[in-house]
């Protein structure tokens, strides 16, 4: 059948029919658009998904604490003991530990300061 | 590049999302996937939507490829698939043939016929012949002659036995013959 040479002589013809030039770059922005929607789509979908099993987690987590375990929610925070040392130790660790918080502090003030400065006079 | 190499490009864009890479399939099909729409559907305008709709639903369906088949079949049969819907929507109307007619057709005088390819008044009428065929057999014809498609793939793409392919593609000829000869009409 292959050797049917006047058929195919005029389907063979028709191939010299093409599409516009720009065909493929105007397809190429369309699937752009469809990709991105796509991705949207499956990002709007996953933080649905993570969402959802999140809160029924939650809920089925209080539900069994509650009702079948009878749990108790109020926290008891169990006695204590600190020596007078440990005490002095803690307290020089906040201390240090505020220094560096309000050291920071200071600094991003500064820096927030020194751009605002800058973008005034550019 | 081989089918292998296609596949590979497929899964970069649906794992890596390298969108960029589809321009390579949209060069290097979309004139041939144009040509058989155009085959089936009466305008160019016509055939360029459905090949742009074609393209966006291999790309929208581009994760149910499995590569069982070529990556050109999967796609001539989205193709094949939007000219035939597009058609039926219009309900566009073909001529029919009896059947007996075509069975008792001598082979020899369609295969005569079919390769005298220097006689123009006979590609003329060969031409003429086509436009009437039902859009299935344009098809066919298209996919076997033009994009010289093995018969197994054509199975594939038109969603029969490859026996059947076959069956087919002997009345078709039978068919053109009888339209040429301007008979049962």
């Amino acid at each position: 059948m292959k050797q049917d040479r006047a058929l195919i002589k005029i389907l063979k013809s028709q191939k010299d029919e093409k599409l516009p030039p720009d065909f493929s770059a105007r397809m190429m922005t369309q699937i752009y658009i469809v990709s991105a929607a796509r991705k949207k789509r499956s990002m709007v979908l996953s933080y649905i998904l993570i969402s959802t099993v999140s809160i029924s987690l939650i809920l089925l987590a209080t539900y069994l604490l509650k009702d079948h375990l009878s749990f108790n929610f109020s926290f008891r925070i169990p006695a204590s003991f600190f020596s007078p040392q440990s005490k002095t130790i803690f307290g020089f660790s906040v201390y240090i530990a505020s220094l560096i918080l309000l050291l920071m502090f200071i600094d991003r003030f500064f820096r927030n300061m020194h751009e605002k400065k800058r973008m005034g006079k550019s | 590049m081989d089918n292998q190499d296609e596949i590979n490009y497929i899964k970069r864009i649906l794992d890596a999302g390298e969108t960029n890479l589809f321009s390579y399939f949209l060069n290097r099909y979309s004139n041939s996937i144009y040509s058989l729409i155009l085959r089936i559907v009466p305008t160019k305008e016509d055939a360029e939507e459905l090949t742009q709709d074609t393209f966006l639903k291999a790309y929208r369906k581009l994760d149910t490829f499995k590569g069982d088949c070529s990556f050109s079949t999967w796609l001539f049969r989205i193709g094949y698939n939007t000219a035939i819907s597009f058609v039926r929507k219009r309900k566009i109307i073909f001529p029919v043939i009896d059947e007996n007619l075509l069975a008792n057709m001598p082979d020899e005088a369609v295969e005569t016929i079919f390769n005298k390819d220097d006689d123009e008044n006979l590609l003329q009428q060969l031409e003429v012949a086509i436009e009437k065929l039902n859009a299935e057999e344009k098809a066919l014809i298209t996919l076997y002659y033009m994009e010289e498609k093995p018969v197994a793939e054509l199975a594939i793409v038109l969603e029969l036995t490859p026996e059947n392919v076959k069956v087919k593609l002997f009345r078709v000829r039978k068919k053109l013959y009888v339209l040429m000869n301007g008979q049962n009409l």
